[in-house]
């Protein structure tokens, strides 16, 4: 496991210090550490691979020994916060990388712990950990994706983000979505997903309606409002009209 | 990796490389007796829908750096609630569970893999034993004050 012992070297304590990972995590990684240099051999076949840890050698999936079988994790094993996107930003994209396995195998460990505590319907200790997990996982994301958007408009001139196509539904309403790859050009195959200029009968009388709809909740909104600024303040009740809320005239209709 | 657009790759492309992989991979436990008994170099992962067995392998040998000879998969489709579920004609679904995929990896036969016990001591009822310890002094005397009544009443507790 040459990565983890090359990751304790250049990454000295900001990684371990609860921000990153839990404390189990952190535990694990220390442990493998130790263990490696000892136990694990060059791939001898007729040698079999012991591992004193649980689990033995997919003890990566599983949390700390202490921790099992717990309903709620001690206080100094518990999880830190998540890793936040200012903190991100003040790493390499190597660090980056290896933060994203570093966060990956927590979270797969998580995950088995979880489904053990699942299946026996029993509480999971500490499920916030996957949350922020999660979150670091993100973050870590939005990070790398700024750094390759910049780089991309230096070079380019185009944003690294995936290009969208407006698409129109069956009901004439218009969304955003993303743009795939093809193999074959949309002549040949006929299909192609996008907006579309002109509706036909159905989804344009759906538009209208819907259209209409919404101006008049909209000015129904509008109406509550004003009758409620109204009569904030005054105690009078006789003037408890609201606004027209049926048209017999076109003189009628609000300007 | 952000946007996750999925690239095609066409006769002369370089390889398609993933730097950081979003797959979630689980330990899952399997009987030790049984014909649903593994052999001890094997484990049995639930893995996420859109991997393949390549992927699988790759993932673990990669990441996890383990030896992994062969990696088979099995797709169970989600549970579905009908509102009628005898009526196999004009049944209505009303839910269905998330469709699952198991990967079943076989290491080499110098590998061994038991899953570790994980529920050894259980604080919630060793909490409930020590309070029902607790009580049993003040209940002990139910046990011998209807003793004349023949097991009248027993039926009711009293």
């Amino acid at each position: 496991m040459q990565f983890f012992r090359y990751l304790s070297r250049t990454l000295p304590k900001t990684i371990f210090r609860f921000q990153s990972t839990t404390a189990s995590a952190t535990n694990n990684i220390a442990t493998a550490k130790e263990k490696d240099e000892d136990l694990i051999p060059e791939s001898d076949p007729e040698k079999p691979i012991i591992n004193l840890q649980p689990g033995g050698p997919l003890a990566e999936f599983f949390d700390a020994e202490e921790n099992f079988g717990v309903s709620e994790l001690r206080p100094k094993l518990r999880p830190g916060r998540p890793w936040t996107t200012e903190e991100l930003r003040l790493k390499s994209n190597t660090d980056l990388h290896k933060l994203w396995y570093v966060l990956l195998k927590e979270k797969n460990m998580l995950l088995t712990m979880q489904h053990a505590y699942k299946i026996r319907h029993k509480m999971f200790p500490n499920p916030e950990r996957l949350d922020r997990v999660h979150e670091s996982m993100e973050n870590l994301e939005e990070v790398v994706h700024e750094r390759n958007d910049a780089l991309l408009r230096l070079e380019t001139g185009d944003s690294a983000n995936p290009s969208e196509r407006t698409v129109t539904s069956f009901a004439g309403f218009t969304y955003k979505k993303q743009a795939k790859e093809h193999y074959l050009p949309f002549e040949i195959t006929g299909k192609k997903e996008y907006e579309v200029p002109y509706l036909d009968e159905e989804p344009y009388l759906t538009q209208k309606l819907w259209a209409e709809k919404q101006h008049l909740k909209k000015y129904h909104a509008d109406d509550q409002r004003r009758y409620r600024e109204r009569f904030a303040d005054k105690d009078s009740y006789h003037h408890l009209r609201g606004s027209r809320k049926f048209f017999n005239r076109v003189e009628h209709l609000p300007k | 990796m952000t946007g996750r657009i999925n690239r095609l790759w066409q006769p002369g492309n370089p390889q398609n490389r993933v730097f950081f992989p979003d797959f979630w991979l689980r330990l899952v436990e399997t009987p030790s007796v049984g014909y649903n008994r593994l052999p001890k170099n094997a484990a049995k992962f639930e893995v996420d829908p859109r991997m393949s067995r390549y992927d699988v392998q790759e993932y673990l040998e990669k990441i996890y750096k383990l030896p992994v000879r062969e990696v088979r998969i099995r797709n169970e489709m989600g549970e579905i609630t009908w509102n009628a579920p005898l009526d196999s004609d004009k049944r209505k679904a009303l839910w269905k569970e998330d469709d699952r995929k198991f990967a079943f990896v076989f290491f080499p036969k110098n590998f061994t893999f038991y899953f570790p016990t994980i529920f050894k001591k259980d604080e919630f009822e060793d909490e409930i034993k020590k309070v029902q310890k607790f009580n049993d002094d003040d209940r002990t005397n139910e046990k011998y004050v209807n003793r004349d009544r023949a097991g009248m009443g027993e039926f009711f507790g009293i």
